[in-house]
């Protein structure tokens, strides 16, 4: 072919060096090709609890490699240990690179020890969608929630994550916050660690 | 047409209010005549239960639309009347008034016919179809959870429907 370029062609992709990658994506792309994966999703199962699942299961096989690249590309393939520092990965970095900019809050649980909130006044994935009331409190940031399990799970600290939505008033849109409760061990890892 | 016997026979336009929307009412139907959205917002009088209200409304459009298409002096094809057109074949209806109201109208390639009644000193509404079907595009078609074909029950399209109405001059 005339006029190629110097794009040299490897024999084998894994040859290939990992680039930054184009640094913008379609918005509107990216909404059809979420809107399809929950609709596909929503043929397979019977009910929201199931369908919630399903989202939080693709979010997690995302989570797993947003990890293993981020811990490549942004910090020299340093690992992370302490809780505070895990969670302000997943805050700044994780958030800055999947959706552009940094969550909006993070935050302590009151009630639990284990309990630590990020929260978003609206979620990218949700900006289009707009949940009927007969669905209750389904929620297509169960999938966000996936991200961050599969993240924290690679990283060595094992959590339950969920999606919520939190009312706000004076806003029509609610808040969303994810909800992460660590597993016992974590904690006790902490405590040691001092 | 001329109404004989002075003003006070004919109605007259209605007054602005000051806190409701300018637009009266708004429909919105796909191609296969299926009302997808009906939002009123100022509509003093009802004649027709809804389902007759909406058959009537896309069945007047689709003849106009039609009619409108095969009286076009300037081109060259004429089919037959009553023979369907494709959307956006031929010249393109977009509005007429009343004394009492105006309604303008839009439609995609796609099919979607957006309509829209307002008070009779409205200005040319064309951009602002043409953001409502943005609107439609952005809320409705991206939400997974709307079967298309079936009548729109999304909050967020609602409200941000409302809000741009409101603005509309």
């Amino acid at each position: 072919m005339i006029g190629v370029g110097k794009i040299k062609q490897y024999s084998n992709v894994l040859d290939k060096p990992l680039s930054k990658g184009k640094q913008e994506v379609s918005l509107s792309a990216f909404a059809f090709l979420f809107s399809e994966l929950v609709q596909y999703n929503q043929t397979q199962v019977d009910n929201i609890a199931e369908l919630e699942r399903r989202l939080e299961d693709a979010g997690y096989a995302v989570g797993a490699r947003v990890l293993e690249l981020l811990c490549h590309r942004e910090k020299g393939n340093r690992r992370e240990t302490r809780l505070l520092g895990i969670l302000s990965f997943v805050h700044s970095t994780v958030w800055k690179v999947l959706f552009g900019k940094v969550a909006d809050s993070l935050e302590k649980g009151t009630e639990h020890e284990d309990e630590y909130m990020i929260s978003e006044k609206e979620l990218l994935v949700n900006r289009f969608i707009s949940i009927p009331k007969d669905m209750g409190t389904f929620n297509c940031g169960a999938f966000v929630a996936g991200i961050v399990r599969g993240v924290l799970d690679g990283a060595g600290f094992p959590a339950i994550v969920t999606a919520h939505f939190v009312p706000v008033e004076g806003q029509q849109r609610p808040r969303t916050t994810i909800l992460m409760k660590f597993a016992e061990e974590v904690l006790r890892r902490e405590a040691r660690l001092g | 047409m001329q109404f004989f016997g002075g003003s006070e026979i004919s109605p007259s336009p209605p007054t602005l209010t000051v806190s409701g929307n300018n637009a009266h009412m708004m429909y919105v139907f796909n191609r296969n005549g299926v009302c997808l959205l009906y939002r009123e917002w100022n509509r003093p009088l009802h004649t027709l239960n809804a389902q007759q209200d909406h058959k009537l409304m896309f069945g007047l459009l689709f003849s106009l639309k039609s009619l409108t298409a095969k009286m076009d002096p300037t081109s060259a094809e004429r089919g037959n009347l009553g023979v369907p057109q494709l959307p956006g074949q031929g010249c393109s209806f977009h509005s007429f008034r009343t004394n009492t109201y105006k309604l303008s109208f839009m439609e995609s390639p796609s099919g979607i016919k957006i309509i829209l009644i307002t008070h009779p000193k409205t200005g040319d509404l064309r951009e602002s179809l043409k953001h409502i079907y943005n609107l439609y595009v952005e809320y409705v078609m991206k939400n997974p959870l709307y079967t298309p074909g079936t009548p729109i029950r999304s909050d967020l399209f609602n409200t941000t429907l409302d809000q741009y109405v409101r603005s509309i001059a």
